[in-house]
């Protein structure tokens, strides 16, 4: 019998073994996605700027999109009595007046009313002060991002970590976000067309271009961090937290640094198992390990139909801010993914070449952070 | 045997399909000879007539005339000579035409053969007999037949080849018998519970496969004796050593190595058997790919059992068993709370069981039992740049004591009488951070409980028709301090803002008892003397179970005891059936029914964390369960081929409904599907042995794929889509099925040497079907991507290598 032992000995090993992992493949299949849920989530915080947003999540057959839910009555209770009226600012975002911060020691409860006259209401959340972070470091990782099968490397990274001393009196909860400030010189890619008074007009060709314009002044995109970060500090209570890794920030260019802003929520414990039923929820990887499916529902009720579901959290966490800037000079040879992801096209016929305006958004800002270097 | 005589073996079978025309003996050839013989019954010496006499497999054979004689006339060449007939088993004989040749032909009455398939093996008719209903008994030597993965014999796996039995999947850490969940199931190695069945998180079961004699599983009434488990028994033999005898057995696989050696060390007095397995091959895993580098997994278990015949009325024995598995891996979710670079686990478990067998006389005798049982599951989280380790381990001890009497006084009557009694101590979590300065030393309250029954039974022959066997057990169970109770605002969730009190309890107080009668009834009627009908009804307690929140509960999962929060699980089983053997008890068949309830099931609100978690109370919900289903068998025991079919129609459904608030409610508090709840199922087994040197077997398996839950829409946050789902299993994985294939050359020698050797060949998932074990998804920024895991998705051949020497 012709077995070359040795071969099938280590293949048969293997694949016994590896049984686990070895065998991960997309699944083709078509959901009837039928949800219509309100979704809602703000922090009051000790810092300025609360605001809230409300949302319905709409699903149809197999795709969904976010529709602001607009024209809410919404308020704060807080604990001392004191209500604070929240306006909405764009559509489906309602903030508190700019000058609101919230104190340490209170409860928070977030109530509103749709247009359809349904009330809501959060449960109360006490808002409890975060530690101060204590330091802020960075490393290298020349094979920091690889694409999503984790063959290839896409990037280099520089890791940020940060150390924080927990508090031996109270049980803390760790929510950990960042935003990333990167300099932007494309403001808009015209997929198979090119910019004409400011508007991407098509072009007729069999394969037409993509081209690039340059932004018009100094423009920045913001990138925000995209796992949840959290930490319970039953095991380290009271203990030194120290190298938490707090975000892998890739090249997007070689040299040119950027600003980190760090945000270190303390989270009560409700907050903290919603968090970390959200994070269960995007992060499977269909081992035996795994976190079976649950309802997304965190802590706001509707105050007439316990039946009606809510996604979404309303909490009141002390936050501490912090700026940190990445010098990305310091290593050679990195591997770089532009924010593109390819070289820019630019349209050369026309001159001087057109530019198009850094818009505020989300993701972007003309306005020079604070910090910039 | 060479490799040519093998494949010539393989072609021969095929034949009986597939044509051998061109090697078809030419009959009008110059000069034939005569083949002529006579065939006779083996026992009885009388001829047979009407045999068919095949010549290299002609479609078109001779029959024997009423002398029970036949001739032809064959050219010279070799042939081969088959001689049927029904009820017999055939005979072959290859025969060299080169001048006329007779022969003398005995065949076999198969009615009069010993079964090779067993499900019943102390009464050839104890399918229609015993007034226990859903028993299924099954030996060594079948289990050993059917086609293991990796080669490796599997009791579980072999389990789930019956009707009733299934599983979540390949990685499955037990089985679910009839609609209970894994932990429901009370499995016992020499009566000493086994708490993690599988190595390997579920690839191969943890009974040593030389020392195993039988199992017998009970899955519809269950005796009065067995306690502590909801749903069924799974009562698993270590063979007796021969106390005349020195035998050695062992094999060699891809996986394990294993060695079993019988020792008599006073003749006819004191025996001794041990055995050891042992899978240390992972070093492979460094010329493999990547991601798999760091991976290391092993496993290994041993047994031995002392067997004393003190004289005629007193036997003791003393066994012990040990099993331990390590798995390395950092591609499984570590501890999110503690930075290490893999995560390792790692679990024990060590069992000993004293048995003392008196017989006070010819009708009454005694056996007393005592059992320590100590599984210990660690998980270990090297830190980098460091050789420490942090550990976060659990225990479970329970110790037994149990003495059985039985009686006989008279041919109608069996009686049964005993008494149980167990401690458990349970360890929920201690976290030992080793040298690492930054991590605190954590330690749960130990739990301790004692669980106290009498029983009683009786088997009544009422008449020749009617078998009644009534038992009763009453259990009583004790939740022990010291301890802290919470109390919590009725009516409210209970969670760390609804605590209104809390008592504390000194060592040895009792800090909540429940208990109850377990009635257990079994009827058999007999229609006439092959058929019958039965009828069983079973109430058992559990105490103990599992809380997990996985698919199939991890070989770390916590297990928890009954207190003043988690009521005991009850479940109740009312099953009926008819059975009929037939043809000379060669064919079995059954059906059966049942319907099953539970309650006081477990299951875990959503987000739960279990993990070192003291007031596991806050993070589990408690509520119902309803199973139901039909079965049916046809088997054939005896033979060249022997086999079974079964199909099992079966539903599980839960529903918990603990309050009006979602955190209190799955699925809104409406029934749901339990996630082993798989509704058709098929099972068929065939082996041929054709003589004692070969034996082939081929297997296959059919089952509804389980539920999963889909998402019914998405949400986004922060520019990141999370699934939402509102529904829980709604959806199912592809069916699955299977086939497998098994070829076992016995002492290809064929010489009577003291050593005799056996390769087993094995295919399994033959045709290489992708089954998927999981179905999940992930998002990435607003985009997300279904995927499927599939564990063993294409054929996987193994050749093992067995011996005995006796």
């Amino acid at each position: 019998m012709n077995i070359r032992p040795k071969t099938t000995f280590f293949n048969c090993l293997l694949l016994t073994l590896s049984a686990f992992y070895g065998c991960v493949e997309p699944y083709d299949i078509t959901y009837s996605l039928n949800a219509n849920v309100l979704s809602v989530e703000g922090f009051v915080s000790d810092q300025a700027g609360t605001t809230v947003s409300i949302n319905i999540a709409r699903n149809s057959n197999n795709s969904y999109y976010s529709e602001p839910l607009k024209k809410c009555v919404a308020e704060i209770r807080a604990s001392d009595g004191s209500t604070i009226q929240l306006q909405e600012v764009a559509d489906g975002i309602y903030a508190a007046p700019a000058n609101f911060k919230g104190k340490i020691g209170q409860t928070y409860q977030l109530a509103f009313k749709t247009p359809d006259g349904k009330t809501y209401e959060s449960s109360k959340e006490l808002l409890s002060t975060s530690p101060e972070i204590k330091k802020i470091y960075q490393q290298f990782d020349q094979n920091g991002l690889l694409d999503n099968l984790g063959k290839n490397v896409v990037s280099s990274t520089v890791d940020v970590y940060l150390d924080v001393d927990d508090p031996k009196e109270t049980q803390n909860y760790y929510l950990w976000r960042w935003k990333l400030y990167e300099e932007q010189s494309i403001c808009i890619t015209c997929t198979g067309g090119r910019l004409v008074n400011g508007q991407c007009v098509k072009i007729n060709s069999r394969n037409p271009p993509d081209y690039d314009y340059q932004c018009d002044k100094q423009c920045w995109e913001l990138i925000y961090n995209s796992t949840i970060n959290i930490l319970d500090d039953k095991f380290v209570n009271g203990r030194s937290i120290t190298g938490r890794l707090i975000g892998k920030i890739p090249f997007y260019s070689p040299s040119q640094g950027c600003l980190l802003e760090i945000e270190q929520l303390a989270l009560s414990p409700q907050a903290y198992q919603y968090f970390q039923l959200l994070s269960s929820q995007a992060q499977n990887t269909g081992t035996l390990t795994d976190t079976p499916p649950a309802a997304i529902i965190g802590n706001i009720r509707n105050v007439a139909d316990s039946q009606d579901k809510v996604v979404g959290f309303f909490g009141a966490a002390g936050t501490r801010k912090v700026q940190y800037w990445i010098n990305r000079a310091l290593y050679p040879n990195p591997l770089v993914k532009t924010l593109l992801g390819r070289a820019p096209n630019y349209e050369i016929t026309s001159f001087p070449p057109s530019a198009y305006p850094c818009v505020l958004s989300r993701t972007r800002t003309p306005i020079r952070p604070e910090g910039w270097q | 045997m060479t490799l040519k005589h093998l494949l010539l073996f393989i072609f021969v079978l095929s034949t009986s399909l597939s044509s051998w025309g061109q090697q078809r003996p030419k009959f009008q050839a110059a000069r034939p000879n005569e083949l002529s013989g006579m065939v006779r019954d083996s026992l009885t010496g009388e001829p047979i007539a009407n045999a068919v006499v095949r010549v290299n497999f002609d479609k078109i054979g001779l029959f024997t005339d009423t002398t029970g004689t036949f001739s032809v006339n064959l050219i010279d060449a070799d042939y081969v000579v088959t001689v049927s007939r029904l009820g017999y088993r055939p005979f072959r004989i290859k025969v060299k035409m080169n001048k006329n040749i007779r022969l003398d032909i005995k065949l076999m009455n198969i009615a009069e053969e010993l079964e090779e398939v067993i499900i019943s093996t102390q009464a050839v008719d104890q399918n229609v007999s015993r007034p226990l209903l859903g028993v299924t008994q099954m030996n060594i030597k079948t289990i050993k037949r059917l086609p293991a993965i990796m080669g490796e014999v599997d009791v579980l796996r072999s389990l789930q080849m019956l009707p009733g039995v299934t599983s979540v999947g390949e990685a499955s850490n037990g089985v679910n018998i009839r609609g209970g969940a894994v932990d429901q199931n009370l499995i016992l190695l020499d009566d000493a519970p086994i708490f993690n069945p599988t190595h390997l998180f579920g690839l191969f079961s943890v009974f040593p496969p030389d020392a195993v004699s039988g199992m017998e599983l009970y899955k519809g009434t269950t005796p009065a004796r067995f306690g502590g488990r909801a749903a069924a028994v799974l009562d698993v033999s270590m063979s007796n050593p021969s106390l005349e005898k020195f035998s050695l057995q062992g094999g060699v696989s891809f996986v394990a190595n294993r060695l079993t050696a019988e020792i008599p060390l006073v003749k006819g007095k004191v025996g001794l058997l041990v055995t050891g397995r042992g899978a240390f091959n992972d070093f492979a895993f460094q010329w493999g790919p990547q991601k798999l580098k760091n991976i290391r997994a092993s496993f290994g278990d041993a047994a031995a059992k002392l067997f004393w015949r003190i004289n005629t009325k007193n036997t003791f024995s003393l066994s012990n068993y040990y099993s331990t598995d390590f798995f390395q891996t950092d591609l499984l979710g570590g501890i999110n709370d503690i930075n290490s670079t893999s995560t390792q686990y790692n679990y024990k478990t060590l069992n000993f069981t004293a048995k003392w067998f008196h017989a006070i006389s010819d009708k009454l005798n005694v056996q007393t039992t005592g059992v320590y049982s100590k599984y210990r599951p660690r998980i270990l989280l090297p830190e980098l740049d460091s050789d420490n380790k942090v550990s976060i381990g659990s225990e479970i001890l329970q110790r037994q004591l149990k003495t059985n009497f039985n009686y006989a006084p008279n041919a109608r009557h069996k009686i049964e009488l005993g008494a149980n009694m167990t401690h458990y101590q349970l360890q929920p979590g201690t976290l030992n951070p080793g040298s690492n300065q930054r991590v605190n030393p954590q330690s749960i309250p130990t739990e301790n409980g004692i669980e106290l029954a009498l029983h009683a039974e009786d088997e009544v022959t009422v008449n020749s028709k009617l078998t009644v066997s009534a038992g009763l057990r009453y259990s009583y169970f004790m939740a022990l301090g010291p301890s802290t109770v919470r109390l919590y605002t009725p009516g409210d969730p209970r969670t760390e803002l609804t605590i209104i009190d809390s008592v504390s309890y000194e060592a040895g107080q009792v800090t909540k008892t429940y208990g109850g009668f377990e009635p257990r009834l079994g009827l058999r009627y007999n229609i006439d003397e092959q058929s019958s009908i039965k009828f069983g009804y079973n109430l058992m307690r559990q105490y103990l179970q599992v809380v997990s929140n996985t698919t199939t509960p991890l070989p770390t999962s916590r297990w928890k005891m009954s207190d003043a929060h988690i009521r005991p699980q009850v479940s109740q089983l009312w099953s009926a059936g008819y059975f009929k053997n037939l043809k000379n008890n060669i064919y079995e068949f059954s059906i059966e029914g049942y319907y099953r309830t539970t309650q006081n099931i477990m299951d875990f609100k959503p987000g739960a964390d279990f993990l070192l978690q003291k007031y596991i109370e806050t993070q589990v919900l408690q509520g119902q369960s309803r199973a139901y289903g039909a079965e049916l068998m046809v088997t054939k025991k005896k033979g060249e081929i022997t086999g079974w079919v079964n199909y099992t129609y079966s539903r599980v459904l839960n529903q918990v409904n603990e309050g009006l608030q979602f955190t209190e409610q799955i699925n809104d508090g409406k029934w749901y599907p339990a996630n082993f709840d798989r509704p058709h199922n098929v099972n068929m087994s065939f082996n041929y042995s054709e003589n004692k040197y070969h034996n082939i077997s081929l297997t296959f398996t059919y089952g509804t794929g389980r539920p999963y839950t889909i998402p019914n829409g998405f949400v986004s946050f922060q520019g990141k889509a999370y699934p939402y789902y509102a529904e829980r299993n709604q959806g199912r994985i592809k069916d699955y099925h299977r086939l497998d294939f098994s070829w076992q050359i016995n002492n290809p020698n064929l010489k009577n040497n003291r050593w005799t050797g056996s390769w087993i060949f094995t295919v399994y998932n033959l045709y290489g079907r992708k089954n998927q074990y999981s179905v999940f998804m992930r998002t990435q920024g607003t985009a997300y991507t279904t995927y499927q895991l599939q564990i063993f998705s294409s054929p996987i051949v193994s050749l093992a290598y067995s011996f005995k020497f006796m």
